[in-house]
């Protein structure tokens, strides 16, 4: 039951995401270089009108009661990453376990794959080689996306601080949301630490990023 | 332990000494199928060939390095076992012996165990040591850009990084 519920949450959030992509762009204009210039003319003023609907559609979005309907959906539809950086990926199995059970706040590893995805959890150290897969899944998520750095290794470089092959910045690859401090940090903190993520994003503008 | 629980490593021991007397420094039971030998290491290719054709050892699980920056040293550690005699199956004979630090140069064991291949070129790059002989000594786990010195040399710095 809370699997259908939490899909209905991420595809109300996914749309929410289509409709700003479609009505805050203008690639209908871009990509009309050698076409007529009625068309062009034709498409500039659909354009103006998209620009304008789109206004009105951020207006509408962006304050008021269904900010919070977008905020509550992304919030209760958490889906992490399935990327294992090191060692703190035992912690995090142990989070996503019955025992503690994350599904009540809508976080559960279904994602079939990264673009559904909505949060990366950095489990450990960081390599320099797996810095740039690391790089490469962040970006290819769809926005809003949120990073939690869970552990010291992914905080500051922790116990390989001085090592040769350690990315001792992992905040230098994409903004970071939560740190979690820890080697390992209990399966405990890493749930507050999602229940930090959340509050922060109860209170975010939804035309944020 | 009783004595003759150990009777099998002491025949090992034995053979080896027997052998090579002048080349084995020396050769300890660490415990129940665990043998540490420390040799000349001019000595490699005799001692592992003999292991090879006549004790039964048919490959190396390991090649390390160790080392030390305060006796001028560098030990290179090799452990041999064996899949193919049944009487030595569960031995791991460590075959120990040092490099001078400056210069650490060694004869290649890939034509009697070839599966030391990847282990010396691993240890080729993190210590530094010349594998003499071996068909493509080349780098194996670091970065493809990687320059510098052998990065598990303990006076080795990496001033970029963060420094306690």
């Amino acid at each position: 039951m809370s699997v259908v519920v939490a899909t209905c949450l991420h595809s109300l959030d996914k749309l929410f995401q289509w409709c700003r992509i479609r009505l805050g762009s203008n690639h209908s204009k871009i990509e009309t270089g050698e076409k007529k210039m009625s068309q062009e003319t034709l498409q500039d003023f659909a354009g103006v009108w998209i620009g304008k609907i789109s206004e009105l559609v951020k207006t509408i979005v962006g304050s008021g009661p269904i900010k919070y309907v977008v905020n509550w959906s992304r919030m209760y539809a958490l889906w992490p990453v399935h990327i294992t950086t090191a060692c703190c990926s035992a912690e995090f199995g142990a989070m996503m376990g019955p025992r503690l059970d994350p599904e009540r706040f809508g976080m559960q590893s279904v994602a079939g794959g990264l673009r559904q995805c909505d949060l990366i959890i950095v489990e450990g150290t960081v390599t320099k080689k797996m810095a740039k897969r690391l790089k490469i899944v962040y970006e290819q998520m769809a926005q809003p996306r949120y990073v939690i750095a869970m552990g010291d290794c992914a905080c500051s470089g922790g116990l390989f601080h001085d090592s040769y092959s350690i990315v001792n910045d992992v905040h230098k690859l994409f903004p970071i949301d939560v740190y979690v401090p820890g080697c390992p940090p209990r399966p405990e903190a890493l749930l507050s630490a999602v229940v930090k993520l959340r509050e922060k994003i109860r209170r975010e503008e939804v035309f944020a990023q | 332990m009783t004595q003759a629980t150990l009777s099998r490593e002491e025949a090992l021991v034995g053979q080896l000494k027997a052998q090579f007397p002048e080349a084995i420094k020396a050769a300890k039971i660490d415990r129940t199928h665990r043998i540490t030998v420390v040799f000349e290491k001019d000595h490699l290719l005799n001692i592992a060939a003999f292991m090879r054709n006549k004790l039964g050892f048919d490959h190396v699980k390991g090649v390390a390095g160790v080392d030390f920056p305060t006796h001028k040293k560098i030990e290179v550690l090799y452990f041999a076992g064996s899949y193919s005699r049944p009487e030595v199956q569960d031995f791991i004979v460590i075959l120990k012996t040092e490099l001078p630090r400056d210069k650490p140069a060694i004869a290649s064991v890939v034509t009697i165990w070839e599966s030391a291949h990847y282990h010396e070129r691993e240890t080729f790059e993190m210590f530094g040591v010349e594998f003499e002989g071996h068909p493509d000594l080349r780098k194996l786990l670091t970065l493809d850009n990687w320059e510098g010195p052998p990065p598990m040399l303990k006076d080795v710095k990496f001033p970029e990084m963060g420094q306690r």
